[in-house]
């Protein structure tokens, strides 16, 4: 499920940087969080606030059970030269089709090899690989670094 | 353009600007010195300037009374005077009097002006205060912390056991709502029995009286009033075809219908009693 929740957000994003919003809402979950925060960390988005369905919280609000379903994930969109710096978000491990590859599969598509009709990072993309065992999120060359396997999430540019 | 009323979009006429009735300040005015303006220390300003922004004169709402609604030196006897002169008096006397009130009026609004804005001020600085303060921000939830730990905070046992109370209440509300419909629609169903054909005897009769009937019986309009006012009835009086509903024999069965009867009964009695009383004394 959390494979299709993160593809629609990665429609979702696409979506709202054609249209040039400023800001946007997506769920609040770890796995999103995580997400964000590597796009956050690559400067594909200028912010990442806790909000709810109206806004971003202007005072710190908890998150219990009762509002976790309104809490958001409030995303600042970037542009440059009147074009978004994210214009595409596609995932590669679908859900009727999830991509596990081992570590020395992740180092081999790391260094620029095609692997498994994946082709390799330009550079200026983002790929994420969902760790096994741990289950943190890691770009490429942090995954490949740190000799881990995984599950490939994604691919941003 | 149009002319005349279309020139104010089809309006009669225009509202007057809104003036001020303090044209000066009725109380002295604080104005808190700001550094990045007037002139630095040893500037000379112009001659015949001030070196401060000078503020401007207070008249205060009692000088303004005693300034323009004097009372009359001589205060004329109202006795010698002939009616065009008298009601001149009291009409003058009259603009005195509502000018005075209306310049109070005018104060004490704005003072309460004053005092809510005052108000407003304390609480967004002591809001920010708080928002701004030093334990709230080194305590705040990092990304970190949220990806290290739960991004969630699990309910108290307390929280736990007021929703547990909140859904059984629910439930229970429902259950008697769907059980009451049900009590409804069996008093109703019991009402509407009197009119089933149960025996042989009733179907012939009923067969009869359908076939001997020379003409066929068209929807009289009338009767549908009739229906409309029955149901009004019924809604008025909470009754079920004009038969007693679920509450009225709920009353009947435990009593309160019987006591309630007696006391106003009662109290009827005694007003009566009363009224008899009153009569006979006057």
């Amino acid at each position: 499920m959390s494979l299709v929740k993160l593809a629609n957000v990665a429609a979702h994003i696409q979506n709202v940087t054609r249209i040039y919003a400023s800001t946007t809402s997506i769920p609040f979950t770890r796995l999103h969080l995580d997400v964000a925060t590597h796009l956050h960390k690559q400067g594909f988005i200028s912010s990442i606030q806790k909000g709810d369905l109206t806004g971003p919280h202007s005072s710190p609000v908890e998150t219990t059970p009762d509002n976790i379903a309104q809490t958001k994930l409030w995303l600042g969109l970037k542009y440059r030269d009147n074009k978004p710096v994210l214009s595409k978000f596609q995932l590669i491990s679908k859900p009727s089709n999830k991509i596990h590859l081992s570590s020395e599969q992740l180092k081999e598509l790391a260094s620029g090899k095609s692997v498994r009709l994946i082709n390799p990072p330009q550079p200026n993309e983002l790929i994420l690989v969902k760790c096994h065992k741990t289950k943190e999120v890691l770009d490429l060359d942090d995954a490949a670094a740190k000799d881990k396997s995984g599950e490939v999430l994604c691919r941003i540019r | 353009m149009g002319k005349g009323a279309a020139k104010f979009g089809y309006k009669s006429g225009t509202l007057p600007e809104v003036r001020q009735i303090f044209k000066n300040p009725i109380k002295p005015i604080v104005r808190p010195k700001n550094p990045n303006t007037g002139y630095a220390d040893g500037i000379q300003h112009p001659k015949g300037t001030s070196r401060e922004q000078p503020l401007p004169t207070v008249k205060t709402v009692e000088e303004l009374i005693s300034k323009t609604v004097q009372e009359p030196k001589q205060i004329p006897d109202l006795t010698k005077l002939n009616e065009i002169q008298k009601e001149k008096v009291t009409k003058s006397t009259l603009r005195r009097e509502y000018y005075r009130t209306i310049l109070k009026k005018e104060e004490s609004k704005l003072n309460k002006k004053e005092e809510s804005q005052q108000k407003k001020d304390l609480k967004s600085v002591n809001e920010k205060k708080s928002q701004n303060a030093e334990s709230i921000e080194l305590t705040l939830p990092t990304i970190e912390s949220y990806l290290q730990g739960p991004i969630m905070r699990q309910r108290t046992p307390e929280e736990t056991e007021i929703l547990k109370a909140k859904r059984e209440v629910n439930r229970l509300n429902t259950e008697l709502i769907g059980k009451t419909n049900r009590a409804t629609n069996l008093l109703e169903l019991y009402y509407a029995s009197e009119k089933f054909i149960i025996n042989e005897k009733e179907l012939e009769e009923a067969i009869s009286v359908a076939f001997s009937s020379k003409h066929f019986n068209l929807p009289d309009p009338e009767n549908r009033t009739v229906q409309h006012t029955s149901k009004f009835v019924d809604s008025l009086f909470n009754t079920i075809k004009g038969e007693p509903d679920l509450n009225q024999i709920h009353e009947k069965i435990t009593g309160k219908a019987d006591s309630f009867r007696q006391e106003v009964e009662k109290l009827a009695k005694e007003q009566h009693a009363k009224n008899i009383d009153q009569e006979l004394r006057g």
